[in-house]
């Protein structure tokens, strides 16, 4: 968040943490603090379109005096009792971290009694933002379960670790990527960790997959896989795969490309002669390359704020105007001060009156009537002429 | 967390309530939001969270995903003023000017008079305190600019956070003298709305059809100015029970009754609601109450003839599932179980109520229900229907349970229209209609209302 901004895009370590296990079999993840962050944070799980199952200690104030071990320890028997999960996730806040209490001990017992697995993860403000809670749970999580860095046999399988079963669009663009995998490159995209695996029953195949890291986890590649927005990202995306894997691309992904090129050319060009003012809000892995697309393939002028600056693309190269960590009320007026008239983003940047939208990042609560990903050369073609005939240029 | 499950005639004895550590609510908010939710939709206050992002966050969520489109508050900002733990431990509250200049920027624009600086729990529970912070913002905006006390810990539920926010809202005034005017406030709505086909537009015509004036609606749609002129109204009623606390105990003894003080469900308990606020500002309306009471009578009928002897679940805050059990009371429904979600101060002598004056009966009652309780319900009860939090859908889709959910909805569920509204629901899902479209949308039905003929 930067010094002048007002209202950040990001929420604390509790939502990376739960944007990480919502919906992962197996998992129950519990707020060791007030009820105030379980409440709230449930939103997770309705992004993962799952039961909003997330137990609270509830503590107050009061509670805090007297210490909170033997409290958690309790609320953690009592979970194992009623739901037996194969990992429970102990979420710290900002109360119950800064107390700076030790619960290690805690952990270890819980284990020793019930044979199940345990985790504390720090959700505070302590910790950093849901963007580094991301890449601590999933480092965690390998730990915990025993998970190679670096995968022990090459397959036709793939795994796009990071695509989280609660992005915005989940269902539709995993089926996209799969599509993509299959068709050009022959692999099999087998379900990450945060795409809701289960850990009863998939772990072992997980374990020995491939893994690529994009979305939640798109910084943790040493080389970045982008999303596959646009013709060029869509090329782009598909050889960092093959270069990643070792694994060659077909030659009909050329020819899918030449040809979605000629049916894209009249909305681009026509794009291009209306410089459309475009505002993106959406998280790094998303938000760049969809931005990239709008201003390079299209034109447009593009107003681009996405959770967390990559430092490895310059901003000029995608977008406009760029802001880091900006988000509801604040980027509204800012997109309304850019002249949008098309704006990509969650329904906190939704103005009906005043540009088109199109829902593209979490929370979305409002029932779009259309939903389509933007991943691949078909849905690249379907942007463009959405953007041509959707804003009337 | 405050919890009890066994029978509601143990429930209002002393020392009923046990503290448990392990809770898988799935339906009550915090303290924050309570404040927030008070002073946001308010027209004129400007609500700044001070300390870490995260409560912002999923605040504004709460409020906005919920009131934005249904109940008219369309976007609002929410700023924070973030400061990093090590920052609140060192107690360094300095103000960013690039922050303070954005803050002057926004208020330029709309017209706020009055801001509420909300801690969040690092600053609490190290001390900190914002009187310094409140004072820079006020100099720098020129805008009165008032500290909370309470954060996410000061309570497991919504209400230290209600109270709290009246606290702030009224405290100006307790020690002036106001000339009273024969009006009543209508205190818990919290939306800008005013729509006939919502609940306060309901209310508003229910009492205007007896010739009874609202004073104020507290506090959605309102100026800070509008507070004071509250003042003069001879009685405060609740549209939302959860809202009760101490602030109108205080403001009934500066002359400001407590009438109507559970929220007008059922035809028994509308025909209360509007009787207490009749009596409390000399009026006797009674006839005018029958009338309006026949014009729904034939629909209550119908669907009574249907809902009677239905086995039904049923929950809500300390507010709503006391109405509720006043309508299913009403269309002799066989209540199996009723589940509070939250308790107040209020709460044991409003379920003492139903069980003496309405000799309301259940099988079991649950304070402070979390899903693996619903789970239990849903597995152990042999239940028609159940009327509950709209994440219950998930219990009821496992058991194939009709639901009616009674948390997002738009159409009345108040006054003698709610319990026409509830009933053909209830038969609705009984026949088979699903009322969850999504995760956030509910698909609701159109509402009933029988007018007046002049």
């Amino acid at each position: 968040m930067s010094a002048s901004s007002l209202e950040p895009l990001t929420g604390c370590g509790i939502m990376g943490i739960l944007k990480c296990v919502a919906g992962m079999g197996g998992v129950l993840p519990m707020i060791h603090g007030p009820l105030s962050c379980s409440a709230g944070y449930r939103m997770a799980m309705l992004f993962a379109d799952v039961e909003p199952l997330l137990p609270t200690t509830a503590i107050i104030d009061k509670d805090l005096v007297l210490g909170q071990a033997d409290r958690l320890e309790k609320a953690m028997d009592e979970a194992f009792r009623l739901y037996k999960p194969l990992l429970l996730i102990v979420i710290t806040t900002c109360a119950t971290a800064m107390t700076g209490e030790d619960y290690s001990r805690v952990i270890e017992n819980y284990e020793r009694k019930h044979g199940a697995m345990a985790l504390l993860l720090d959700g505070s403000a302590l910790s950093g933002d849901e963007i580094d809670a991301a890449y601590v749970t999933f480092e965690s999580l390998c730990r915990k379960l025993s998970i190679p860095q670096v995968p022990q046999a090459s397959s036709d399988v793939l795994v796009l670790e990071g695509l989280a079963r609660s992005d915005y669009g989940f269902s539709l663009n995993w089926e996209a990527l799969s599509a993509l995998l299959a068709k050009y490159m022959g692999l099999k995209l087998q379900k990450g960790l945060v795409a809701g695996l289960d850990l009863t029953v998939e772990l072992d195949c997980y374990r020995t997959a491939p893994k690529l890291f994009i979305s939640l986890l798109w910084q943790q590649n040493t080389t970045i896989i982008p999303a596959p927005i646009g013709l060029d990202g869509t090329m782009d995306f598909l050889n960092a795969v093959a270069s990643a894997c070792g694994v060659p691309i077909a030659k009909e992904a050329e020819a899918a490309y030449e040809n979605a090129k000629k049916i894209i050319k009249p909305y681009a060009d026509a794009l291009h002669a209306a410089a459309l003012p475009v505002g993106v809000e959406a998280a790094g892995w998303y938000g760049y390359a969809l931005a990239k697309f709008l201003k390079r393939e299209l034109g447009c002028h593009v107003l681009l704020s996405v959770d967390r600056q990559n430092p490895s693309i310059p901003p000029e190269d995608v977008c406009d105007r760029f802001l880091e960590n900006v988000g509801r009320f604040e980027l509204v007026s800012l997109m309304e001060e850019y002249g949008c008239r098309m704006v990509f983003g969650s329904s906190n940047t939704q103005m009906d009156d005043n540009w088109d939208y199109i829902p593209f990042f979490q929370p979305v609560w409002r029932v779009a009537k259309e939903v389509h990903s933007c991943f691949g050369f078909d849905n690249a073609v379907y942007l463009a002429k959405r953007l041509a005939e959707g804003v009337r240029i | 967390m405050q919890k009890f499950i066994g029978k509601m005639e143990d429930f209002i004895a002393e020392g009923s309530i046990e503290d448990k550590v392990f809770w898988a609510d799935h339906q009550v908010l915090g303290p924050m939001f309570a404040a927030l939710r008070v002073f946001m939709s308010m027209n004129d206050v400007l609500v700044i969270i001070v300390g870490a992002k995260g409560c912002a966050y999923h605040l504004n969520f709460t409020m906005v995903a919920w009131g934005e489109l249904d109940f008219f508050l369309g976007k609002r900002p929410l700023p924070v003023l973030e400061f990093t733990q090590l920052q609140i431990i060192n107690g360094n509250y300095a103000i960013p000017d690039l922050w303070l200049k954005s803050l002057i920027n926004l208020v330029t624009k709309s017209k706020y008079n009055r801001i509420i600086l909300m801690p969040t729990d690092s600053i609490l529970i190290s001390g900190g305190e914002l009187t310094t912070v409140a004072l820079e913002i006020a100099r720098a905006t020129g805008i009165e600019t008032t500290p909370l006390t309470i954060s996410a810990i000061s309570s497991a539920n919504q209400w230290a956070g209600y109270n709290a926010a009246l606290h702030t809202l009224y405290e100006p005034y307790m020690e002036r003298q106001f000339t009273k005017t024969p009006t009543v406030n209508l205190v818990g709505w919290m939306w800008p709305s005013r729509h006939r086909g919502h609940e306060i537009g309901c209310c508003l015509d229910m009492l205007g059809e007896l010739g009874i004036e609202v004073n104020t609606v507290i506090s959605g749609g309102i100026d800070i100015a509008d507070i004071e002129k509250s003042m003069t109204a001879s009685a405060n009623a609740v549209v939302c029970s959860a809202i009760m606390g101490d602030m109108l105990d205080q403001l009934d003894r500066k002359g400001v009754a407590l009438a109507g003080s559970r929220a007008p469900y059922g035809f028994s308990g509308t025909r209360e609601w509007l009787s207490s606020i009749a009596k409390a500002l000399g009026k006797n309306v009674n006839r005018r109450i029958d009338y309006m009471e026949q014009r729904y009578y034939s629909a209550f009928s119908l669907n009574k003839k249907e809902l009677k002897h239905k086995k039904v679940f049923v929950s809500g805050g300390p507010g709503r599932l006391v109405g509720l059990l006043h309508a299913l009371n009403d269309y002799e429904m066989d209540i199996q179980v009723a589940a509070m979600f939250w308790p107040h101060e209020w709460s044991k002598s409003d379920i003492r109520h139903m069980l003496e004056q309405h000799h309301v009966k259940t099988d079991l009652f649950i304070l402070s229900p979390g899903l693996d309780d619903l789970e239990w319900v849903a597995a152990n009860y042999d239940i028609d229907v159940w009327l509950g939090g709209y994440q219950d859908q998930h219990v009821c889709k496992r058991h194939h349970i009709p639901f009616v959910p009674i948390t997002v909805y738009q159409v009345p569920h108040v006054g003698f229209e709610g319990i026409i509204n509830l009933g053909n629901k209830l038969i609705m899902a009984l026949n088979g209609h699903s009322f969850v479209d999504n995760a956030y949308i509910a698909n609701d039905i159109g509402g009933y209302i029988c007018q007046p003929v002049h």
